[in-house]
């Protein structure tokens, strides 16, 4: 497992009680949407490493979505192992991609749509809350057009707590899977405390073919195989 | 190698893993200074067990509560899985063992006994109400193995510990005590303790432990060396580590 100290650059507050930071990537780590980091900082003398998911990238400087801990200042520097799990697996030919963000931030579906704007597809984002410079391409969804927004798409990632799952297709104001886009996948936030190495399965998903953890199976799974 | 040893216990070095931190066999993952001395699995019982619907993580200060109901896959699937890996192993593998009544706790070291690299059981306590049976759980570990128990430092009291002794157990194992806490919507939640400020806990549960004469695996809140070099010079045969492992 690739390990790393790094420094944070910058931190940044978007959203209110969401505090984000910017870190300095390493050359050769490739961090796929929907995939995370765990890092902590040695001199705060923290219990638990914290997921970074990351939002957006531009050369070796590397966006973190939030919320991170309030503590975390510009210049301490993280130590840092990973990637873990599967990202996000949108069709390379999908040209009408919908990003459902039910967390108060959606910045971790950020790197998906950047990737599907550059790849000549069509965004439509609904959020709690909207990011400041995003494209001005991408369209901007309110409650009441989720339901045309899911009958127009080719392609749903969905960000959202595992506390949300059992009230997904209520909230998406659909009866039943059927009428979701082809390919619609969800990257369920649980807690992630030891990536795997203890199979502690606190990150647990309920799924059709069994139990899931969301740190090596996850924690971005297929919809159509989340049991909901 | 420098071993050691008491009564049938061995050890290459005197730090180890807490059940439940690494999973079911080694890895590289190790992020200690010192090496491990063996290497304990998660708790494994009779049959797979899911995972707790009410699994939580839920932080307080100096520590955080984990509830996730030990899952794991039964005791044939974990030997099945990981046999390979146990006999390849250069370090002891203790099992853990995690049994509603001693009859199961029998039949899975009677599963245990012929597997190559497993060189203890580490038996959980039963739960508070089944304590007064402690002496049939630890009779029914009994065999080829040396057990040690694992024991919550919330339940560390000079009576059981004699029961302990009698019972003959090789070595007592102080594990993660018992919390309660509310979760995010107020509910409360059980679970086990960890965290730094279970340090001074550990460090008197030690010594009351001493005083009856059984070896002693102590274990949590340990963060630094020097710590657990504190555990060592107190007595502690070994110290296990547990969240530490996880940064």
């Amino acid at each position: 497992m690739p390990q790393f100290s790094t420094p944070i650059l910058e931190t940044r507050l978007e959203i209110p009680g969401q505090p984000g930071a910017v870190i300095a990537m390493p050359p050769k780590l490739a961090l796929l949407p929907g995939q995370f980091l765990l890092a902590h900082v040695p001199t705060l003398a923290e219990i638990l490493p914290t997921p970074l998911f990351p939002a957006r990238q531009s050369g070796d400087r590397l966006e973190l979505a939030p919320p991170l801990p309030p503590d975390w200042e510009a210049g301490v520097t993280l130590s840092v192992k990973g990637p873990f799990g599967n990202g996000f697996h949108r069709p390379p030919l999908a040209q009408r991609v919908l990003l459902v963000s039910f967390l108060p931030a959606p910045h971790r579906l950020l790197p998906l749509a950047q990737s599907a704007h550059e790849a000549g597809a069509a965004v439509a984002l609904f959020a709690n809350a909207i990011p400041v410079n995003l494209p001005e391409e991408f369209e901007l969804l309110t409650d009441n057009d989720l339901p045309a927004a899911i009958a127009w798409a080719d392609y749903l990632a969905l960000d959202l707590t595992l506390e949300q799952v059992p009230g997904l297709l209520d909230h998406l104001g659909v009866e039943s899977l059927r009428r979701l886009p082809g390919t619609a996948e969800a990257l369920i936030l649980t807690p992630l405390p030891c990536g795997g190495l203890a199979e502690c399965s606190l990150c647990a998903v309920q799924t059709k073919s069994g139990w899931r953890r969301a740190c090596e199976d996850g924690p971005v799974f297929d919809l159509r195989e989340i049991d909901l | 190698m420098n071993l050691t040893s008491h009564q049938d216990i061995y050890l290459s070095s005197p730090w180890l893993n807490a059940s439940g931190m690494l999973g079911y066999a080694p890895s590289a993952a190790w992020n200690w200074e010192q090496p491990p001395g063996a290497f304990v699995t998660n708790p494994v019982s009779l049959s797979s067990r899911p995972p707790a619907p009410n699994r939580a993580l839920i932080p307080f200060p100096g520590g955080f509560l984990l509830h996730n109901g030990h899952p794991n896959p039964g005791i044939q699937a974990v030997i099945r899985r990981h046999r390979p890996r146990w006999a390849r192993a250069s370090i002891p593998i203790w099992v853990s063992l995690l049994g509603n009544t001693p009859e199961e706790i029998q039949r899975m070291v009677k599963l245990l006994e012929d597997v190559e690299g497993v060189l203890g059981i580490v038996l959980l306590a039963p739960p508070p109400e089944e304590l007064p049976h402690l002496t049939e759980f630890l009779q029914a570990a009994a065999g080829e193995l040396p057990v040690i128990l694992s024991l919550p430092l919330s339940q560390v009291e000079s009576s059981l510990l004699q029961q302990i002794q009698t019972a003959g157990a090789s070595a007592l194992c102080l594990a993660a005590p018992r919390g309660c806490l509310p979760d995010a919507s107020g509910k409360l939640t059980y679970g086990r303790l960890y965290g730094p400020a279970l340090f001074p806990q550990c460090l008197s549960a030690l010594r009351t432990c001493r005083t009856v004469g059984l070896p002693v695996i102590a274990g949590s809140g340990v963060t630094t060396a020097a710590q657990g070099e504190t555990l060592l010079a107190a007595g502690a045969l070994a110290v296990q580590l547990d969240f530490v492992l996880w940064l």
